[in-house]
């Protein structure tokens, strides 16, 4: 093994220069631009080398196998004391030291200069190489790809480079991970790295050792019996190209068939009308309001809900009528993807600084002008100069809570930290963090008020849901003043104002709704109101909250004829497609829909109305599926005799196409050889030239040569015969 | 029982082993084997499926049909412990142009489980090779040098040479040839030659094996396969072959208004029919260039590229 690790190494150490020297481009690329407003290095890192690593692997792997695949170069490799297992090994861990090294050294020397440089500048530790090393190690599969298609007995123009699709393929969930960046998604992506990258060097290792392909018969070739790493690759691969295809032709047909010009659509929504008290549905419209260059929402129909009512949500009673809109209470959940750590600061209205989160539980606030420059830590128990993470930390990010308080920040107030345990002010004059609320917080939410009152703050802690008002260092609610549409935001006058949490009446979530994730909140002087509409208006329920811990309830229903969304159903290239979709799909769809619907989530799809919602784009996309199975079933029976394959492996190919569609046949080519056929001498029907008697007639396939000019030992003739049986 | 026993004398062995590629039989149903301690000479025109054969013994190709064996393990199956008592060199003696020769020594030692260094030494000098050249310095010969050289330092029962040589020079050939026979007799060695050069195959062979398109038309010793082929020169105006079939032809050629008509196992029907075509009749000598020749011609239809003068 040794020598043959060192033959490989001196003969492709040549490509190490050019590798590093990529590597190091790419590096000083990013390096140069880690001060942009993007995402921080690690994105970008990531995104350069999954252009760059799959490319240098797969050429790593085209020249090492490519020299000693030539007929004399591979008989002078493999005729001697070794194995096949030890040319391929040997040619693997060549192939990986050299694809490695060219990637860590400029890698870690990236990482180096981040080191250096500290989070002064910008919040980067050297760990941003991190997410980009794993992809490095993932992308490594395209080299025993590489090899294994070389190694394949099959045509260019046909399935040769089938081995690449499936490493490929493999490649896009890591990145799309990665690309998201965070120390724990790279050490997930590594754990599901290995198994991945050594899935494809074993398939690979079996495709060098046996020529890559299964026999075209079960029973001609018994050494190659009981092989299945080979064939599962390919049969995965060949349902990627089937997959991929599939959903290429639902995406053009999707892009083709929309409006090219935007067509605002209706939705339907849950109001209070603040002068009665009473509850709505009504129909609102998102219009462009060309003078004011942004958008308004317009209510173009509805009707007051009340116990077991048909409600029109079109109808004209709504029209002119102001209305306050329910707010929804939601999960605390990170407002940007990621831990933080990969994120560039970001900016926080009324605060002076960029914040960004770093993952050992600390705000960084960086001065954006006249340089960027660190300037404190923001951490739990105040505010400390910058230089070293101190104080105590975050339990969460206390970022978390952003877009709870969007309607805060776009009314031009300074929005809290809240995280999982608390709720916090940034005051700016004096500057100092303080603590408003020490609480356990589930899900949070902003609820509208009446028109000129500033909205309330409503906490899910447990099996409470708790109201809280804001107000300023007199106790009142006066520092709000709503926003003019089409006026400017004066945020100025938000920068020494001192907010502060007041509680005011507290509510026990029935225990129906204690299962709930979300709640869709409206706010009235003496209770809480909470819908459950479902996705689909199905049974709406509305619950009135008491302060004293009771609650009534009542359901209404809307008029399916004034859904203002009505669905269309029509004769469109996209159920075409849909049609062409594997049954896999289908199924895998149909069990996560019934899944979602027997757990109650709320997006669960309604897959029965969803069909009877559409009879012809149904009829349609079954009408297909029939007939691109019935295709699949033909050519799986012309690709069975044409590759020689027995009657029992015909079956069960057949058996697969509801499953796979058209990656059925597609498989049956990419794993099976053609067998070729001549004509039998005695019966002149073709028969195939790997069996040694005809499969029709049963005669003797050796031809006698009949020339009479034979010249051969008797000796040797007898030596030769068939030993007896 | 007598087959039995002959078996263990035979160090390659096919049954039926055929080869396509596509729609086209290279090699087809090939009974064939050697014997332990002779020297066959595998002889054939470009394409008539000898180095295919070859790699389908080494197990670098599998056959279509049919299975063989060497050294009596299954091709397909061959160890690599089997693999170094098989010398081979390949068709253009492939060796890694980077190396020098004591690279190629060094790496032939590592990778094989004998190896006699002082055989290397001796075939190399024997060769008037550099130990510290590199191999891409080397002319044609001195690659062939080295190729064999590696080769029987892995001091194999049986060698396995691939057209090896392919662009020699006289000289080189020369210790080529010597060398062969000094391997062969050197012990119970066995030799499988593949070569287009007749007389060197004539000097070194005590066996001839002749492939015309794929199909194994000559196993025997060279004396018999000599005895066995007749020719004679007819004398007659149109060509003999237009109005009778003559039994065991195997070429016919045109001398101007004669023709060399070769014939294999002459029996009495084909020397009756040749007196009848004939209006004299010269028996020919036969020597082992023209045997063969007239057994690679078949499958030509021109003899000269020049005139494109039918045969």
């Amino acid at each position: 093994m040794k020598p043959l690790v060192w033959k490989e190494l001196r003969e492709n150490l040549r490509w190490l220069p050019l590798g590093l020297l990529v590597i190091t481009v790419i590096c000083l690329s990013v390096w140069s631009n880690r001060n942009g407003s993007g995402p921080l290095m690690a994105t970008g890192l990531v995104t350069h080398l999954a252009i760059v690593t799959p490319l240098l692997a797969f050429a790593l792997g085209i020249v090492q196998a490519y020299r000693d695949l030539q007929p004399a170069a591979s008989a002078y490799l493999s005729h001697r004391g070794v194995t096949a297992s030890d040319l391929y090994g040997a040619k693997l861990g060549a192939g990986f030291v050299i694809y490695i090294v060219s990637i860590v050294i400029p890698v870690l020397g990236l990482a180096c200069c981040i080191g250096f440089q500290g989070m002064w500048q910008f919040p980067m530790r050297p760990a941003q190489v991190v997410p980009g090393l794993v992809f490095s190690l993932v992308a490594f599969a395209m080299h025993p790809a590489a090899m294994l298609m070389l190694a394949r007995n099959a045509s260019w123009w046909g399935t040769r480079v089938f081995p690449l699709v499936p490493a490929a393929a493999m490649l896009v969930p890591f990145y799309a991970w990665l690309y998201q960046g965070g120390l724990p998604g790279a050490g997930w992506c590594f754990l599901f790295a290995l198994p991945a990258l050594g899935w494809t060097i074993l398939v690979a290792r079996q495709g060098w050792r046996e020529l890559a392909t299964d026999p075209p018969a079960s029973t001609v070739n018994t050494r190659l019996r009981g092989r299945w790493l080979l064939p599962a690759y390919m049969v995965f691969g060949a349902s990627i190209c089937y997959f991929t295809a599939v959903a290429f032709s639902v995406l053009i047909a999707d892009l083709v068939s929309q409006s090219q010009i935007f067509v605002p659509a209706p939705w339907m929504k849950l109001v209070v009308e603040p002068n009665s008290e009473e509850i709505w549905l009504v129909s609102q419209l998102q219009q462009y309001e060309a003078r004011l260059g942004n958008y308004s929402v317009d209510v173009i129909g509805g009707q007051i809900v009340s116990d077991s009512a048909v409600v029109d949500a079109m109808a004209s009673d709504a029209k002119g009528r102001e209305f306050t809109d329910f707010g929804s209470v939601a999960p605390l959940r990170p407002t940007y993807t990621g831990d933080g750590f990969f994120m560039p600061p970001v900016g926080a209205i009324g605060m002076p600084w960029r914040l960004s989160y770093d993952t050992r539980g600390y705000l960084l606030g960086y001065e954006q002008y006249p340089q960027i420059r660190w300037v404190n830590v923001i951490s739990a128990d105040g505010i400390h100069p910058a230089g070293e993470l101190s104080g105590e930390p975050f339990k969460g990010n206390p970022l978390t809570g952003w877009e709870h308080f969007s309607r805060l920040a776009i009314a031009g107030y300074p929005h809290p930290l809240m995280d999982l345990e608390g709720i916090w002010f940034v005051d700016n004059n004096p500057i100092a963090l303080r603590r408003v609320l020490d609480m356990k917080i589930d899900a949070a939410g902003l609820i509208a008020t009446n028109k000129n009152q500033p909205p309330r703050v409503v906490l899910r802690s447990g099996n409470q849901l708790q109201e809280y008002r804001l107000v300023d260092e007199s106790g009142s609610e006066n520092w709000y003043i709503p926003q003019v549409p089409g006026t400017a935001i004066d945020r100025s006058r938000s920068m020494n104002l001192r907010l502060d949490l007041e509680l005011v009446r507290k509510f026990d979530i029935p225990n129906e709704l204690q299962n709930e994730k979300s709640f869709s909140i409206g706010w009235m002087p003496q209770n809480l109101l909470v819908a459950i509409t479902g996705p689909r208006w199905h049974e709406p329920v509305v619950y009135r909250l008491n302060s004293d811990g009771t609650h009534t309830s009542f359901a209404f229903t809307v008029d399916p004829n004034s859904n203002p969304l009505k669905v269309q159903d029509k004769l469109s290239l996209t159920s075409v497609t849909v049609g062409s979709i594997p049954g896999a799909i289908f199924v895998m769809i149909v069990a996560v829909s019934a899944w979602m619907y027997l757990t109650n989530q709320p997006n669960a799809l309604d897959l029965l109305n969803d069909v009877a919602e559409r009879p012809m784009g149904t009829t349609v996309a079954v009408a297909i599926f029939i007939a691109v199975t019935l295709l699949a079933w033909w050519l799986i029976r012309r690709a069975a005799q044409l590759r020689g394959l027995s009657r029992n492996q015909m079956w069960l190919w057949t058996l697969s196409v509801p499953l796979l569609g058209m990656a059925s046949p597609l498989a049956i080519i990419a794993i099976y050889p053609l067998v070729y056929r001549e004509p039998c001498h005695r019966c002149q029907t073709p028969c195939r030239v790997d069996f040694l008697v005809c499969e029709h007639c049963g005669t003797d396939l050796q031809q006698p040569s009949g020339q009479g000019i034979e010249i051969l030992d008797r000796d040797q003739r007898i030596l030769v015969s068939p030993a007896s049986p | 029982m007598r087959v039995e026993h002959v078996t263990d004398t035979l160090v390659i062995r096919t049954k039926r082993l055929t080869r396509y590629f596509g729609h086209r039989a290279v090699v087809r149903d090939l009974d064939f084997s050697v014997r332990r301690g002779s020297v066959v000479g595998l002889l054939g025109l470009n394409g008539a499926g000898k180095t295919t054969t070859i790699r389908m013994l080494l197990g670098f190709l599998d056959p279509t049909r049919g299975e063989s064996e060497v050294l009596g393990i299954d091709s397909r199956h061959l160890t690599p412990e089997t693999r170094c008592r098989i010398g081979h060199t390949t068709e253009g003696h492939f060796l890694y142009p980077w190396m020098r020769v004591r690279d190629c020594e060094r790496f032939g030692r590592q990778t094989h489980a004998s190896w006699d260094g002082n055989l290397f030494d001796q075939a190399v000098r024997r060769f008037g090779i550099d130990t510290e050249a590199k191999v891409s310095w080397l002319s044609r010969g001195q690659r062939a040098g080295v190729s064999l050289a590696s080769t029987l330092a892995t001091e194999p029962e049986l060698l396995i040479l691939d057209d090896p040589a392919l662009g020699l020079d006289p000289v080189s050939r020369r210790a080529l040839n010597e060398t062969i026979v000094e391997f062969s007799e050197s012990g119970n060695c066995t030799v499988l030659l593949s070569s287009h050069l007749l007389d060197d195959v004539e000097r070194v062979a005590d066996r001839v094996a002749l492939m015309v398109d794929g199909r194994m038309l000559v196993d025997s010793t060279l004396d018999d396969f000599l005895q066995r082929v007749g020719a004679w020169i007819v004398h007659c105006e149109q060509n003999p072959l237009s109005q009778h079939s003559i039994p065991g032809l195997v070429h016919c050629r045109s001398l101007g208004n004669r023709w060399h008509i070769t014939i294999a196992d002459p029996s009495t029907e084909a020397m009756d029919t040749l007196e009848t075509l004939a209006e004299r009749l010269e028996p020919a000598d036969v020597n082992f260039e023209e045997a063969v020749l007239a057994y690679l011609s078949r499958s030509r239809v021109g003899h000269s590229f020049y005139t494109g003068t039918e045969s």
